[in-house]
């Protein structure tokens, strides 16, 4: 038990009053394994005793929760809400990690061991070795087909989705496509079916065969579940309606020009709307002539 | 020679009993009986016979205390559909056997499109063109004579009648092997019930289904079924042809029964 | 002469009316006769004798107590129509044995058309054939094109009665049970009738009538079965027979139209 770690969380405790990485050794103990499992098992929701933080329940402390629970001193820790780095959400939650464990803020997402994200997953591909921790508001993708926790569990453990497809059906039938915008339900490695969280669907397909490991906690919902490396992830789509993602045609963003990025819409004092990018690192690169070399 | 043709499904000794508290109810006891492909087995007898009870086992709504139930296709008639676990229950249910409820609201769910409905079955089954789905789900209730117009909108909305229709349609859909009606008409008005039981019968007609049909309405079991059992106080206490158990019935049950009717 | 293809021994029915205190009638007391291919059978009796339970007895509507019904199937077995499983007899109903009633008992709300179709249907012939087929025969029987898309429950008696018949002959089976097949049918009809059943003979139906119509019992039954109380007192060729006082004498029409075409 003595080795760096420990040294540096007496350090950093003498600093800041807190244990390393601000949990108690049980409590990452126990989201570690939590971890572990919904690695084995992947697109499988895990329940976890999801504790108290000193954010409110809503505002990311599932995802904070893996990510103490994993961070160590020499990690390079980004936060981003919706791709940006500077929201003041994602600035709080890095100066907390940091402040509790020394891992060094970055913006780069090339230079990141753990990302924290809201809502996003950066457009620079993500390597091996680097972990995505994503923050889920809705963990259960038949929460709104099925409105009996239980009943879904039974579901899922049957690989019982013709609720979900007949909602997906009746989507295409009422409205011409499936309506889910954000969070657009996929199937893990050809049993699960998992709410990806709210990503866009330009998202969506950074899921599939990725090189990095995708994690997913949701702090109100008590649930961790994980996307390993290189694991089959899909949108449900009916073969004559395939998946489609967003569309930005002849848009690009005002402030670096790139037109390959997810954009988002930034009103103006004028009341017009411009577009911009939603990753704000996707953006500087750019901005500053560094070529990002890895795409998804 | 006769082909020796299996039943498509043999039921053995089924009985179920409801105990509350210390109090012992039976709905069915030692039921057997044989069902062979395309024909129309009749269950008929008075509320509280148990006939309904014979029913809900067979689609496993309810569990029986006992006896069995063998399935051709379901391992081969080897085992008993009862044994089944809740995978393999939902995997009968979706492919071999459907079940329309006397109360429609039980067999659709009304916060689904009419055409939804009857999708439900096929994509529990794996389609997965929605062109296709629709195709056939527009096949099955236009002969179930739904106007295709209302192919989109909400069940809760539509007459007695009509969402029997949907619900007859939504139970055909996918081809079962077996289908279980349950006093399909009993809630419709009169001049509904003709439309309902010609729509059966065409379709037995036209598809050779084989099935169960419960009802207390001689009418019904004469027009729709080639056999029958007749059931009293949770017991079959006869069975024969329909003709025959109309017109020359042997148990004194029976008798009262046919005479009531026709009198 | 040829293996019957029917032959009946000491058939046998009581009814015990629980109802009624579990009183017993005795329909048939022990019945027996051989039928051959192509043979008219005329069964005559005083109403109640039980004539037609021995038909109902025969195509299984009644359960008889005693006694058999060895019947040729067209694959050559025998089978005891008494005794062998419903399943047996669902098949035989639609292949190879008819009965026809005396009232049409037509499920309500068919053209007739598709009445006398569904006989070919049920043998797994193609909708559109039976359809033209059921159609040409009820023409033949002179139910017109507008009759034969109404519902046979609004006809005439005359006219259900055609229907019943083209339904029994649209397709002769080997054994043809009927239950007064002209009494409610004009001369001319009459005729045409008797006409259908003599071809159907002629292709080897076997055929077991009621009738009352002494005239027609005449033109066309070879051999003659009378029923009393249950008991056949007399058995052979229309010529041997002491016919009771009861029976229609017919109008004498039959016989001088009876060369018609």
């Amino acid at each position: 038990m003595a080795n760096v770690s420990t040294l540096l969380a007496d350090r950093r405790a003498e600093f800041t009053g807190y244990s390393f990485a601000f949990l108690d050794d049980m409590a990452k103990r126990e989201i570690r394994r939590s971890i572990l499992k919904a690695i084995a098992i992947p697109g499988h929701q895990v329940p976890f005793g999801s504790r108290e933080m000193p954010i409110a329940r809503g505002w990311g402390t599932g995802g904070l929760q893996i990510t103490l629970a994993l961070v160590g001193p020499t990690d390079a820790i980004k936060v981003i809400d919706q791709g940006d780095d500077a929201s003041v959400n994602a600035a709080n939650l890095r100066r907390l990690i940091a402040k509790t464990t020394g891992a060094t803020e970055v913006y780069a997402t090339h230079e990141a061991t753990l990302i924290q994200t809201r809502h996003r997953i950066p457009e620079e591909r993500l390597g091996a070795g680097q972990i995505l921790i994503l923050q889920v508001p809705v963990p259960e993708p038949l929460r709104f087909v099925e409105r009996s926790v239980a009943a879904a569990r039974a579901m899922h453990a049957e690989r019982d989705y013709a609720q979900m497809w007949l909602a997906l059906y009746e989507d295409i039938v009422r409205r011409g496509e499936v309506s889910a915008g954000a969070g657009y339900p996929v199937m893990v490695n050809h049993r699960f079916i998992m709410a990806p969280s709210p990503i866009p669907r330009w998202d969506i397909p950074k899921l599939h065969h990725a090189q990095s490991l995708f994690l997913f906690g949701a702090g109100r919902e008590k649930r961790i579940y994980a996307v390993p490396p290189f694991t089959d992830v899909r949108p449900l789509e009916f073969e004559d309606f395939p998946f489609d993602t967003e569309h930005f045609d002849g848009k690009s963003c005002i402030r670096c020009g790139a037109t390959d990025s997810y954009l988002t819409e930034s009103p103006r004092e004028d009341g017009s709307k411009v577009a911009v990018c939603s990753d704000s690192s996707y953006c500087d690169d750019t901005l500053s002539g560094r070529k990002v070399v890895n795409r998804w | 020679m006769v082909e020796p043709l299996e039943p498509l499904l043999r039921v053995r000794n089924l009985t179920k009993v409801y105990t509350s508290g210390n109090r012992r109810v039976l709905a069915c006891e030692d039921v057997s009986f044989d069902v062979y492909p395309g024909e129309v087995l009749g269950i008929v007898g008075e509320s509280g016979s148990g006939k309904s009870t014979v029913l809900q086992c067979l689609y496993q709504d309810v569990a029986p205390t006992s006896g069995q139930a063998f399935l051709a296709s379901y391992h081969n008639g080897e085992h008993s559909i009862f044994e089944a676990d809740r995978r393999e229950r939902r995997e009968l249910r979706a492919h071999q056997i459907s079940m329309v409820y006397q109360n429609p609201r039980m067999g659709l769910n009304l916060m689904v499109t009419a055409g939804g409905n009857v999708a439900g079955r096929l994509l529990a089954a794996d389609w997965r063109r929605v062109s296709d789905i629709r195709d056939k789900a527009s096949d099955y209730l236009q002969r179930t004579e739904v106007p295709l117009d209302r192919m989109d909108d909400f069940p809760a909305f539509f007459s007695g009648g009509m969402q029997q229709r949907v619900q007859i349609a939504k139970a055909l859909a996918n081809g079962p092997e077996l289908v279980l009606l349950d006093e399909l008409t009993t809630g419709l008005d009169v001049s509904v019930q003709a439309g309902v039981l010609d729509l059966v019968r065409d379709i037995q007609h036209t598809t050779g289904m084989t099935a169960i049909i419960v009802s207390h309405d001689l009418g019904v079991i004469r027009l729709l079924t080639d056999r029958v059992l007749v059931m009293k106080d949770g017991h079959v206490v006869e069975s024969g042809l329909t003709d025959q158990i109309l017109e020359d019935p042997q148990h004194p049950y029976t008798q009262l029964l046919v005479n009531c009717v026709t009198a | 002469m040829t293996d019957p293809i029917l032959s009946v021994r000491d058939l046998a029915k009581t009814i015990t009316l629980h109802i009624l205190g579990g009183r017993q009638v005795h329909p048939l007391r022990g019945v027996s006769f051989d039928l051959q291919p192509g043979e008219f059978l005329a069964v005559v009796g005083p109403s109640g004798a039980g004539k037609s339970s021995l038909l109902k007895a025969l195509y299984r509507t009644y359960v008889a107590d005693a006694g058999s019904a060895m019947f040729r199937t067209a694959s050559g077995a025998t089978v005891d129509l008494l005794r062998v499983p419903e399943r047996e007899i669902i098949r035989l109903r639609r292949e190879e044995m008819r009965y026809v009633s005396q009232f049409l008992k037509a499920p309500p709300r068919i053209p007739a058309v598709d009445v006398v179709a569904s006989v070919l249907t049920g043998r797994g012939i193609a909708v559109a054939e039976a359809r033209t087929r059921a159609a040409e025969s009820l023409a033949t029987l002179r139910i017109g094109t507008d009759l034969q898309t109404s519902y046979p429950a609004l006809f005439s008696g005359g006219e259900q009665q055609r229907v019943n018949v083209a339904r029994a002959l649209v397709d002769p089976p080997r054994l043809l049970l009927l239950d007064e097949p002209t009494s409610a049918l004009d001369t001319e009809n009459r005729a045409r009738v008797l006409d259908l059943l003599r071809e159907a003979q002629g292709r080897g139906t076997a055929m077991i009538a009621i009738l009352h119509d002494l005239e027609v019992l005449r033109v066309i039954a070879d051999r003659v079965l009378v029923i009393e109380d249950g008991h056949i007192t007399q058995y052979g060729p229309v010529s041997e027979i002491v016919f009771p006082d009861d029976l229609d004498a017919g109008t004498g029409e039959l016989a001088v139209s009876g060369g018609h075409a």
